[in-house]
């Protein structure tokens, strides 16, 4: 291997040593480096754009992250709206912004504030922060934000929470409370909020509206998850669109391609759901391979009906296999878009994980969807994953063809555990 | 006549945004901020749109900007994700600004086909790759959930990264290249 991808690796991956680092530097001055480090950064963002997700290489075809790059790449094949978008950007920066909106309660370590011109500044015990302030906490940081309402906001170390600009024509007792958690999290004391005017809290993937409660909001690069302690949050994602009101003792975690929730009613319940598996039934699921230390069977423990199934897997020293997958006859429909189940955890194993798989015909398998049983909740879950057009290949190599799907699997990894799963469906098939 | 100057500057984002974001992501490292300069970049061009000159190099003059925009990131940011030195920042900045070869333009036209050669990898390739890339998880976790150490996973991180750069520059690339390498 060139010693130039070993350092651009290492760079990448924020691992050089002081040494790498000159070493580097020297290594850059040689033109053929340069050129081979020029080719592994473009290969880079190529990685990035083609695997996050959320943008293609096509630009006729580009699906938005953010409202801001949506209305940039609409603009390549409409000027007349990029320009009224670029103008209506521009007026942003001459609002008139209100000068306090929280005062700023115990600080712990690094905590900085930016203002709406980027100028930064450390944040004090007792200081005041205002519209178009983002608060910035460091890898110790934290800080309490109190709001004359009553309303206090712990912002979690390695945070970036701001207080947008919303509404910023309207007189400051008229606006709500526009939030944004663009990353790390916060937990929440939200008084009760005038009518019309919840406080909201928006992330990159989702957003969360308040009346009055208290909650816990989490932010990752690819995960929203919500914990609702008391009253009701009404928890939104955009893309794709999901929209939950979420009660006391509930949550939602929003992934990319799955959500997990419980105490959690969609407002916006999928159509048509075609059952796979409710259980009601002969016993359809077998091992994987047959010899699998995975054990099942009919329980009278079930989300609905009389039945669900519970799966143990106990994994001992020695075993051929460290899984345990069961499988299920399964047919994917065009158009179907979504597969869900519910799931009721009685014990898991450290960080002992799950997948569901699509096998094809000759044991091609494709990965679907993946959780830690750490992510759930007490009682039972539900469990939405999207189906993707080109799942990952975890088995067999080959080319994925939904048409050739002909089971459902579900993996328990690694790790010891034990649960239930029931009422398994899909949704969206009606559409091809 | 503005129009089509910006209609055109569009069009040539769009077409290089792969290549400045990799630009981007080895200047600053974290891909979430990568991804926000990108963002930003694109917002000063439109507000710049008047002050390109026709005939000007387009990538000099955008990779410019961005350059600027991910300097003051990276002293903002310091205190909170791990960005290079200054200096390193300008070496690594720099090594991109002599004029650009035909063989990187035409990667930038082979990177249509990367989708072709990351489907050609073996599994274990391929769901690193998508820890690390759609997941983005750092080494030490990727590490961990394939039950592997952080420097066997840059070692092989490595070695998949090289062998996608030879297979989007050759037609016939194969499969065994790679699991020889891995």
């Amino acid at each position: 291997m060139r010693r130039v991808d070993e350092l651009f690796s290492r760079h990448m991956d924020a691992n050089l040593t002081p040494e790498e680092e000159q070493e580097l530097r020297e290594i850059l001055r040689d033109p053929v480096s340069r050129d081979r480090w020029r080719a592994l950064a473009l290969l880079e963002g190529g990685l990035q754009e083609s695997l996050s997700g959320g943008q293609r290489m096509e630009h006729e075809t580009v699906v938005s992250r953010r409202s801001l790059w949506g209305w940039a790449l609409a603009a390549a094949a409409s000027l007349a709206i990029l320009l009224g978008a670029w103008w209506a950007w521009q007026g942003r920066s001459d609002e008139g912004l209100e000068p306090v909106v929280a005062q700023v309660g115990a600080v712990t370590g690094a905590v900085e504030v930016r203002n709406a011109e980027c100028g930064t500044r450390n944040l004090a015990s007792g200081a005041a922060v205002g519209l178009g302030d983002t608060v910035l906490t460091g890898t110790n940081g934290e800080v309490e934000l109190i709001w004359k309402d009553g309303t206090r906001i712990v912002v979690r170390k390695e945070s970036e929470f701001g207080l947008a600009a919303a509404e910023s024509d309207l007189p400051q007792a008229k606006r709500h409370k526009a939030l944004r958690l663009e990353k790390g999290g916060v937990v929440a004391s939200v008084a009760k909020q005038p009518e019309g005017r919840p406080m909201t809290i928006s992330m990159p993937r989702a957003e969360a509206t308040v009346l009055g409660t208290r909650l816990t909001l989490a932010v990752a690069t690819n995960a929203t998850r919500l914990d609702v302690s008391e009253g009701l949050v009404r928890f939104t994602r955009m893309d794709p669109p999901i929209s939950m009101e979420v009660s006391a003792g509930g949550y939602v975690l929003a992934k990319p391609e799955i959500t997990f929730s419980a105490n959690a009613r969609r407002l916006d319940p999928g159509k048509s759901l075609r059952v796979i598996e409710d259980h009601e039934g002969l016993l359809a699921w077998r091992p994987l391979p047959d010899c699998a230390p995975v054990a099942f069977r009919i329980s009278p423990v079930a989300h609905s009906g009389r039945n669900g199934l519970r799966v143990t897997f106990e994994p001992k020293a020695g075993d051929r296999w460290s899984y345990g997958e069961i499988a299920h006859a399964f047919v994917l429909k065009p158009g179907d878009r979504v597969l869900r189940f519910f799931i009721n955890v009685e014990r898991y194993d450290g960080n002992a994980n799950w997948t569901i798989q699509f096998r094809q015909r000759d044991r091609n398998c494709w990965m679907i969807g993946e959780g830690f049983f750490a992510d759930l909740g007490k009682g039972w879950n539900l469990v939405e994953l999207e189906i993707p057009r080109v799942p990952v290949n975890v088995w067999g190599g080959g080319t994925y063809r939904p048409d050739e799907v002909q089971e459902l699997l579900f993996a328990v990894c690694v790790r010891a555990a034990a649960f239930t799963i029931d009422d398994f469906a899909v949704s969206g098939g009606e559409q091809p | 006549m503005m129009d089509s100057t910006a209609d055109r500057i569009t069009r040539e984002f769009v077409k290089s945004r792969c290549a400045l974001l990799g630009y981007l992501r080895s200047l600053v490292r974290d891909p979430a901020l990568a991804e926000d300069l990108l963002q930003d970049t694109w917002v000063v061009v439109m507000r710049r749109v008047d002050d390109f000159q026709e005939g000007r190099d387009f990538g000099a003059w955008v990779r410019g900007i961005a350059r600027n925009l991910a300097r003051n990131a990276v002293r903002s940011n310091a205190k909170f994700v791990p960005v290079p030195s200054e200096e390193l920042f300008d070496v690594i900045a720099d090594s991109f600004e002599p004029p650009r070869g035909s063989q990187e333009t035409e990667l930038e036209d082979r990177l249509r086909r990367l989708h072709e050669c990351v489907g050609k990898i073996g599994r274990e390739q391929a769901r690193l790759l998508s820890l690390r890339y759609k997941d983005r998880l750092p080494i030490a976790d990727v590490a961990e959930r394939v039950r592997r150490t952080p420097a066997a996973i840059q070692v092989t991180l490595s070695r998949i990264r090289a062998w996608l750069l030879d297979c989007v520059m050759k037609k016939n690339a194969t499969v065994e290249v790679l699991d020889a390498a891995c």
